[in-house]
C-alpha cells in the first residue's frame, strides 16, 4: 500500500470552435500564413473595443451544461495583466470573479468503476498570440510574433484535486475531448493546440495537504498519465526518505519521460486583476440557456448505454463505436438499414476498422454505405460467400469502391455449395496427406482442422466450410471402417 | 519608486535624459491623482464598476476583413517570414 495519496488537479484550455475571435471579426483559422487574420483589436491597438462573439458564449454555455455545471446568468470580465509580447494589449480578457459556469462533475469509468470528478468553474478568455524563438531560445536576439491566434476564443476548465491517479487524469481527458467533440464546440486536437492541458499534483498523508508541483509541456494524453506517473514517484521517494517537496513548476521531458524543475520567475505573479471596463457583465437570460439546453445532443457515455440497450453491442464494442460521432452514427445509420446491429458491429470493429487504421482514414471518407452493406450481407447469409471470403470481399469494396456483388461476380468468389465439388477436393486432400490421415485414425481428431484447411486452400477459401467438414469427417469415418 | 529605466527596457524604448525626466514626471503625476481620490470616505459605499444601463452586446460569429497585406507590407510593419520581430524575451 502508498500510504501517501496523491491529489491531482487538471487546468485544460479548450479552443472553441467558432469561425471568428472572440472580440473581433478576424478569422480563427488554424494553420494559415502568420499574420493573416489581425485588426486592430486582437492587435491591441489604441481605441479598439472588443465585442464579444455570441457562439463563443453560446458553446461555452453547451460545454457548461454538459459537464453538469451551473451557467450563472450574470458573468464579467476581467484584465489579467502582464507583460509579454504576444499579448498585444499587456493584458488578456478574461472571467475572473464570476465565470460563465461553475460548480460540476464529469463521471468518468475505470477499471475500478465510476467516479465523479468535480469541476469547479469553466470560463470564456482569449488567447494570446504565438511567439517563435528561433534557434537557442537563451541566445537569439529576437523573437517572432504571429497574431493569428491573438484573441482566438478559449473555455477553461479547472476540476477540483479530485482525481487521485494518472490511470483517473488520463480518462478524464478523454472523456472530456469525446464530449467536446460530440458537442461540435472543438476539435480537441492537442497537436493543433485546441486543447491544452497543465497539471497539478501533490502528495500528502490522510488528512495533511501536500506541496503543490505543476507541470507544464504536456503534448498528448500519454505524457500527461506518465509526467503523473513519474511525478508520483519521484514524490512518494522523496517523502519516504523523509525529504520534503517544494512548490515548483515542472517541464516534462518527452524523451525521457521525465520531470525536471522550470526556470522560473523569482518573483510570484501578480496579475492585478480588475474589470474590463469595455465589456458591461454578459447577462444571460433563461430562454436563451434553455434552448441550448433543449439542443444538447446525445453524449458518448448515454449513446454507449443506448447502445448496449438497444442494439445488444458488447461493452467494449459500444464503447468503441460511441468514442466518436461519426463511427456511432455510421454504425447507428447501418444497424437500422440492415437490421442487423451484431453484424454489423462485428465487421464495423473488424475488417473495416483494420483498414480505417491501415490507410489513416475516417470512416467518413470512406465510401461502403447502407445500400453496399445490405448487399454485402445479403451475400453472407444466403451463402453466396463464405465467411473468410467477405472479409477478402469487404476490404476490396473499401479500396476500390466496387459494389460487393460485383467484387464477388468479378473475382469469382462464389462459394462452393456443390456437394460433388468439394467431395472431390476432400478426396484430393485425403490422398496428398496420408500421414494427416492415419494420424487422425490413430485418434488425434484435432487433424481435421488441418485438412479442412487444406480444403479451404485449395478452393482459394471457397468452399462452404460446413459442407466441407461434414464431407471430410464422412470421408475419414469411411476409412476408419 | 518608479522604475524608469526599466519601464523603458521593457517598452523597447531609447529616451534621452529629459524625455525620461518629463515621462517620471507625469508618471508620478497620475500616481498623485490616486492619492488624491483616497482622500475621499468610501465607508459604506459599494463599489460600482457599471453604469447601469450599459448592457453588453453580442457579436454574430461572421468573419470580417481585417487589416490588409498591402497596408502592412507598406508600413512594413511585419519581418521575414510575416512575423513582427520583437527583442527576444525570455528571462524578463
Ligand atoms: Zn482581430
Amino acid at each position: 500500500m502508498n500510504e501517501y495519496k496523491p491529489t491531482i488537479g487538471l487546468e485544460i484550455h479548450i479552443q472553441l470552435d467558432t469561425k471568428t475571435k472572440l472580440f473581433c471579426g478576424c478569422s480563427s483559422q488554424f494553420g494559415e500564413k502568420p499574420n493573416t487574420h489581425i485588426c486592430p483589436v486582437c492587435l491591441g491597438l489604441p481605441g479598439a473595443l472588443p465585442v464579444l462573439n455570441e457562439k463563443a458564449v453560446e458553446y461555452g454555455i453547451k460545454l457548461g451544461l454538459t459537464l453538469n455545471m451551473k451557467i450563472n446568468k450574470e458573468s464579467t470580465f476581467y484584465r489579467k495583466n502582464y507583460f509579454y509580447p504576444d499579448l498585444p494589449k499587456g493584458y488578456q480578457i478574461t472571467q475572473y470573479t464570476i465565470p460563465i459556469a461553475s460548480e460540476g462533475f464529469l463521471e468518468i469509468k475505470t477499471e475500478k468503476g465510476k467516479r465523479k470528478i468535480s469541476i469547479q468553474r469553466g470560463h470564456i478568455e482569449e488567447d494570446s498570440g504565438k511567439s517563435i524563438h528561433t534557434g537557442d531560445i537563451t541566445e537569439s536576439t529576437y523573437s517572432y510574433i504571429d497574431f493569428n491566434r491573438s484573441g482566438v476564443p478559449l473555455m477553461e476548465i479547472v476540476t477540483y484535486p479530485d482525481i487521485e491517479t494518472a490511470e483517473e487524469a488520463y480518462h478524464f481527458l478523454v472523456l472530456l475531448r469525446k464530449t467536446v467533440r460530440y458537442l461540435g464546440v472543438s476539435s480537441g486536437d492537442m497537436e493543433k493546440g485546441a486543447l491544452r492541458c497543465d497539471v497539478n499534483v501533490s502528495l500528502s498523508k490522510s488528512n495533511t495537504m501536500g506541496t503543490k508541483v505543476e507541470i507544464k509541456n504536456l503534448n498528448s494524453f500519454r505524457s500527461i498519465r506518465k509526467a503523473l506517473e513519474y511525478e508520483i514517484k519521484r514524490q512518494t521517494e522523496m517523502l519516504k526518505n523523509g525529504e520534503k517537496t517544494i512548490h515548483e513548476t515542472r517541464h516534462f521531458d518527452e524523451k525521457t519521460g521525465a520531470t525536471k524543475p522550470m526556470r522560473t520567475k523569482e518573483e510570484l505573479n501578480d496579475y492585478r486583476y480588475f474589470p474590463e471596463p469595455d465589456l458591461p457583465p454578459l447577462l444571460l437570460n433563461e430562454t436563451f440557456i434553455e434552448d441550448i439546453k433543449n439542443s444538447l445532443p446525445e453524449l458518448p457515455v448515454q449513446k454507449e448505454e443506448r447502445f448496449i440497450r438497444q442494439y445488444s453491442l458488447s461493452d467494449a464494442y459500444a464503447y468503441e463505436i460511441a468514442s466518436s460521432i461519426e463511427l456511432a452514427d455510421y454504425f447507428e445509420s447501418i444497424a437500422k438499414a440492415t437490421g442487423k446491429p451484431k453484424e454489423v458491429a462485428n465487421f464495423l470493429m473488424g475488417s473495416i476498422m483494420k483498414f480505417l487504421n491501415e490507410t489513416e482514414k475516417t470512416i467518413s471518407e470512406i465510401d461502403f454505405d447502407e445500400k453496399k452493406f445490405i448487399e454485402f450481407l445479403s451475400l453472407l447469409e444466403k451463402g453466396i460467400i463464405s465467411k473468410g471470403i467477405a472479409k477478402e470481399v469487404i476490404v476490396e469494396s473499401l479500396k476500390t469502391g466496387k459494389s460487393p456483388k460485383k467484387i464477388v461476380e468479378d473475382k469469382g468468389l462464389i462459394q462452393i455449395t456443390d456437394e460433388n465439388k468439394i467431395e472431390e477436393i476432400v478426396q484430393q486432400v485425403l490422398k496428398e496427406n496420408p500421414e494427416a490421415v492415419s494420424r487422425y485414425l490413430a485418434g488425434k481428431t484435432q487433424v481435421l482442422g488441418f485438412l479442412a484447411g487444406q480444403v479451404m486452400k485449395k478452393t482459394k477459401g471457397k468452399a462452404n466450410p460446413q459442407i466441407a467438414n461434414k464431407l471430410l469427417t464422412e470421408a475419414l469415418n469411411k476409412i476408419k471402417q | 519608486m518608479i522604475d524608469i529605466d526599466k519601464i523603458e527596457k521593457l517598452a523597447a524604448l531609447k529616451l534621452k535624459e529629459k524625455e525620461k525626466k518629463a515621462i517620471l514626471n507625469d508618471l508620478e503625476e497620475i500616481i498623485h491623482y490616486f492619492e488624491i481620490l483616497k482622500e475621499v470616505d468610501t465607508e459604506d459605499v459599494e463599489p460600482q464598476i457599471y453604469t447601469k444601463e450599459a448592457c453588453l452586446f453580442l457579436r454574430k460569429d461572421k468573419a470580417e476583413n481585417g487589416l490588409n497585406k498591402e497596408d502592412l507590407e507598406k508600413n512594413k510593419t511585419l519581418a521575414s517570414g510575416n512575423f513582427y520581430r520583437v527583442k527576444h524575451i525570455i528571462g524578463e
